[in-house]
């Protein structure tokens, strides 16, 4: 496996790439000369203390967030330099859960992941719905459809949130912490569901994550961003066998979440 | 201190700025495809309809009151069969526009500016980006477009919910006939003094929509946040419709000369 | 966003359409828009501030609008009103109408008035023109008003005359036909009073109006509508100084400034003031050609309660004429409105005469009165000399009040006294109107008699006059 990966990397299929990309909110600083690249359908899980700056990197490949200096290019194109339409037709194949899920709280569990469906196919209601509904059942909330958003739990709404990401039929999945605030069992489904994705549907996936057991369960590569510097970047091994002290002591770690 | 000051002029024209290229990004997209027929209709629903009881409400009040106050200062002239006259100038020229901007600005400019800070601080905003969804268009325009096509609507409803308030109050102390009330009330009006007012809140609709829309979605710092774009939504449109009334009065008689008392 | 709300948002922007429509409907239907209508057009001078969309009435009725207003390229042409007259009233205007430009009541708005032509003049052509007539200017009026004066100069002075004549016929007649006399003297000395009181209300307003008291006399004040008038009123002023009743004059006046009640009254006065020239004359023809005859006495007397009640009539006209509030200011200022009608409670409280100094002047009926032959007090030779010492005092003090007689007496019941200090006070102010040219108006008699206390006023005084002179 990570022979086909070298292979991937080497003939250029990269999915994503940060070429030493820096991002500053006004005086504060969060990511500094970033560069790595996410080969195709490989999963590449993001690490660091919380404010580190890992969400901010998942909106800028998604193009939510511009770049202060560096490029970063997605699936080839530099995603700053498209302009609205060409970034509109590049995100319909892009998934994005976030980090608190950002259910459409004015419309229903059920619509929300049917949402993207309504707006981007012509197909009947009744298909888009039985569609919308396996989907949920997918994450194990085949009875939600009709339940407004504010009544879910936390981890209910992540998993909803993931759901509707899903719906779009990813090739590119963006994953802000999706265990966070779940219990092991469904958490380990989750994972399963995030595996499965890629070997089946050879979608490439950028994970958020503090579960470091998680993160080694569906983990092709990792980085660890601290203080808005990519701190070490590699295979789980490589990474257990970082110089880093913080970095090994978060992948020594067995806090789940 | 003066360093200070002069920092915060910056930051206000600044922000000022923004909302201008704002306004206007969003009056370019009015007439721009996709139109989004279906939020639009949601919107109207939203702020027209629901606003509907508020403005009937106090259209009837406010009639009553101005038609009280009018017959007051109309008996000693001897002049009370002027009083439908005078209430429908008083109401259809400014009292009624400037009372439902104002009303609406109360109403629905906290509205949007709670909900679309709302939006923009649980990531709901970057959520519709994510699929593939304009979100200014979605969001803004959608809005601002229901502003603009409500508050002539409302307006329309204040004028005549304040008449037949001036007419309750009325009937009671005179008895007047309804028909001949209407009829005089409408007696001494010209048509430039009952469109162009009435068309001009199609402005105040703009600077209601785009103001609280501008707050909400560049709302920061959560929760807390999300609360003052909504009161400032409500305080800075209504100065900037108090204002910009000053200016489309001055217009309106330099088009319509007659309209000058 | 189902199908009902789309309902709801339909009805909502449907109905608020609507009533927008309705109001632009009515304010359509109030300016004839949706009638028949033609258009016609009149030159005028000045416009005096009529505008684009004003009203036009045809002999009152609201009937169209003001469609436009063709501004002159040159000074001495004039502006070109164009304006549209609902079908409905086309019959009544007619190629002879004529447009003036009018204000609606007293503060109103500009209205263009057509007035309806004469019967045998063609309809008036869609697109044609018709006459104007410049809208009025106050010099105009108050030449108006100097040949009105004149002429109701000339009216009075034949009522007067017939009146006289009949009285010396009467007179003449009156050994013959004794008793007739008798009954009518009665009706003709209040037929006289009522005459006499008439010129003295409408004098005391006129030359009121002349001063600048009240809104009437405001309205003269004003500036610029002064310089205009200044010379009217010169010319005016001595006719005015001279007649015993200008209710034409004032009927101009007032009918110019559109208040429209008093128009009519004033207008019946004159019609009574005719009617009464014709029937005194009729009386006095009767009288002498049947003189003596049985018919004539009921005739003269049916005639004299005639004259008297439009007398009457005429004086309660004028009466109201001085209440009605475009010269009110002028009562209110002078502190009163009608001396005869001052009561003794009236008289004695502080709101009478407000504002006025007073000077008084004590005379005991003693020094006053003598007896005549059937034992009534009548002013002797010494206390006209009294009377024209004490009025040569008083006529110091500035003549701008009131001047009141006071009559006291200290014997009998309170009527008694009430009666006898009248008959001594309106001896007195008799004397004192024509010996001194008092304006009668301005001089009221009010007896203390029943309101005197027992022991008397200042030192004793019960028996005799004051006379009070108001001034300020
Ligand atoms: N829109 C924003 N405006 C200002 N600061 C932001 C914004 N988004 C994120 N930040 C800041 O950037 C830093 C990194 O945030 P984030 O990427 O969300 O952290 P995390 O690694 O926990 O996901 C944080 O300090 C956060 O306050
Ligand atoms: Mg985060």
């Amino acid at each position: 496996m990570t022979e086909e990966l070298e292979a991937g990397r080497k003939s250029g299929k990269c999915a994503i790439e940060f070429a030493s990309v820096s991002k500053a909110f006004g005086s504060r600083v969060v990511l500094k000369d970033v560069s790595f690249s996410v080969a195709e359908g490989t999963t590449y899980v993001l690490l660091g203390r919380s404010g580190a700056g890992k969400s901010v990197t998942l909106k800028l490949i998604d193009g939510l967030l511009k770049a202060d200096s560096g490029t970063v290019t997605v699936n080839g194109e530099d995603i700053a330099a498209l302009e609205h339409r060409a970034l509109a037709q590049s995100r319909k194949r892009i998934g994005y859960l976030f980090q608190s899920a950002a259910l459409f709280d004015s419309i229903s569990v059920g619509e929300n992941v049917a949402f993207p469906l309504r707006r981007h196919t012509k197909k009947p209601d009744a298909e888009i719905r039985s569609q919308a509904q396996g989907l949920l059942e997918q994450v194990g909330l085949g009875k939600e459809y009709d339940s407004m958003p504010g009544d879910l739990s936390g981890g209910m709404r992540k998993r909803a949130g993931l759901a509707r990401a899903l719906a779009v039929e990813p090739s590119l999945l963006l994953v802000d912490e999706p265990s966070a605030g779940l219990d092991p069992v469904t958490s380990t489904e989750i994972d399963e569901l995030l595996i499965d994705i890629k070997t089946n549907r050879h979608a490439t996936l950028v994970v958020v994550t503090h579960n470091i057991q998680s993160a080694r369960r569906i983990a092709d590569r990792m980085a660890f961003i601290d203080e808005g510097r990519l701190l070490a970047e590699g295979t789980v091994k490589e990474l257990e066998h970082s110089e880093h002290e913080l970095v090994q002591a978060f992948m020594n770690s067995h806090m789940g979440g | 201190m003066l360093v200070r000051t002069v920092a915060a002029a910056e930051d206000a024209i600044e922000w000022f700025g923004g909302l201008s290229l704002f306004t206007g990004r969003a009056v370019r997209e009015l007439f721009r495809r996709p139109f989004e027929f279906t939020e639009v209709l949601k919107q109207v629903f939203e702020i027209g309809w629901r606003s509907a009881p508020l403005i009937i409400l106090s259209g009837l009040a406010v009639g009553a009151v101005l038609s009280m106050h009018t017959r007051s200062t109309l008996e000693r002239f001897g002049a009370v069969s002027m009083i439908p006259t005078a209430l429908a100038f008083a109401l259809v020229t400014e009292t009624g526009p400037l009372i439902t901007g104002l009303l609406v600005s109360g109403r629905v400019g906290a509205g949007i500016g709670a909900e679309l800070g709302g939006m923009r601080v649980t990531e709901q905003i970057d959520a519709l980006d994510s699929l593939a969804v304009d979100s200014f268009k979605y969001l803004v325009v959608t809005r601002v477009m229901a502003c603009i096509i409500a508050l002539p609507l409302l307006t329309v409803l204040m004028n005549l919910s304040g008449l037949l308030g001036g007419y309750l109050a009325e009937a009671v102390v005179s008895g007047a006939s309804f028909t001949f009330y209407f009829r005089s009330a409408f007696n001494g009006l010209a048509f430039s003094n009952y469109i162009p007012p009435t068309i001009k809140t199609v402005v105040f609709g703009l600077i209601i929509g785009s103001t609280s829309a501008y707050l909400g979605y560049n709302a920061t710092g959560g929760a807390e946040g999300v609360g003052r774009a909504s009161t400032q939504s409500v305080v800075l449109s209504s100065i900037f419709l108090i204002v910009c009334n000053v200016i489309l009065v001055k217009c309106i008689f330099f088009l319509f000369p007659g309209t000058a008392l | 966003m189902n199908r009902n709300k789309k309902l709801i948002v339909g009805i909502f922007v449907g109905g608020c359409l609507l009533l927008f429509g309705v109001g632009l409907f009515l304010i359509g239907d109030s300016q004839q828009l949706f009638t028949k209508s033609f258009t016609v057009y009149a030159d005028f001078a000045k416009i005096t501030g009529i505008q684009d969309g004003g009203k036009v009435r045809v002999a009152g009725m609201d009937a169209g609008t003001v469609t436009n207003i063709e501004v002159p390229s040159r000074p001495d042409t004039p502006f070109r009103v164009q304006f549209r007259i609902v079908e409905k009233l086309h019959p009544l205007v007619r190629q002879d109408s004529v447009a003036t430009i009018q204000t609606d009541g007293l503060l109103g708005n500009k209205y263009l008035q057509i007035d309806a032509g004469s019967p045998d003049s063609p309809l008036a052509r869609d697109n044609s023109k018709i006459a104007s007539k410049e809208p009025f200017e106050w010099s105009d009026i108050m030449d108006e008003i100097n040949g009105v004066v004149k002429e109701v100069n000339g009216v009075v002075a034949g009522v007067k005359d017939q009146l006289v004549s009949t009285l010396s016929q009467i007179e003449g007649t009156a050994q013959t036909t004794n008793l007739l006399i008798h009954d009518a003297a009665p009706n003709v000395k209040s037929i006289l009073a009522s005459a006499d009181k008439i010129g003295a209300n409408l004098r005391e307003i006129v030359s009121g109006i002349q001063e600048g008291q009240g809104t009437m006399g405001a309205l003269f004040k004003d500036k610029e509508m002064y310089s205009s008038v200044k010379r009217s009123i010169e010319k005016a002023e001595e006719t005015v100084g001279n007649i015993r009743d200008t209710s034409a004059s004032a009927k101009k006046i007032v009918g110019k400034v559109e208040v429209s009640d008093i128009v009519p009254e004033v207008e019946r006065t004159v019609k009574n003031l005719q009617q009464i020239t014709a029937r005194v004359k009729d009386a006095v023809d009767t009288f002498q050609s049947a003189a003596g005859e049985g018919g004539v006495a009921e005739n003269l007397q049916r005639t004299l309660a005639d004259a008297h009640e439009a007398m009457s009539d005429l004086s309660d006209d004028t009466e109201a004429l001085k209440h009605n509030f475009l010269f009110r200011g002028f009562f209110n200022s002078r502190g009163f409105y009608d001396l005869a009608a001052v009561t003794a409670p009236e008289y004695q409280s502080p709101a009478f005469a407000k504002g006025f100094k007073r000077e008084r002047v004590w005379m005991e009926s003693a020094n006053l009165f003598a007896r005549d032959a059937k034992g009534a007090e009548v002013l002797s030779v010494e206390g006209k000399a009294r009377l024209d010492e004490a009025m040569t005092a008083l006529l110091k003090f500035p003549r701008n009040g009131p001047l009141m007689v006071e009559g006291f007496a200290g014997e009998g019941t309170p009527s008694e006294r009430y009666l006898l200090g009248r008959a001594r006070a309106v001896r007195v102010e008799t004397y004192l109107v024509t010996r001194f040219h008092l304006r009668p108006a301005y001089v009221g008699v009010i007896s203390m008699g029943a309101e005197l206390p027992d022991k008397g006023i200042s030192g004793g005084f019960k028996e005799g006059v004051g006379i009070v002179s108001f001034y300020k």
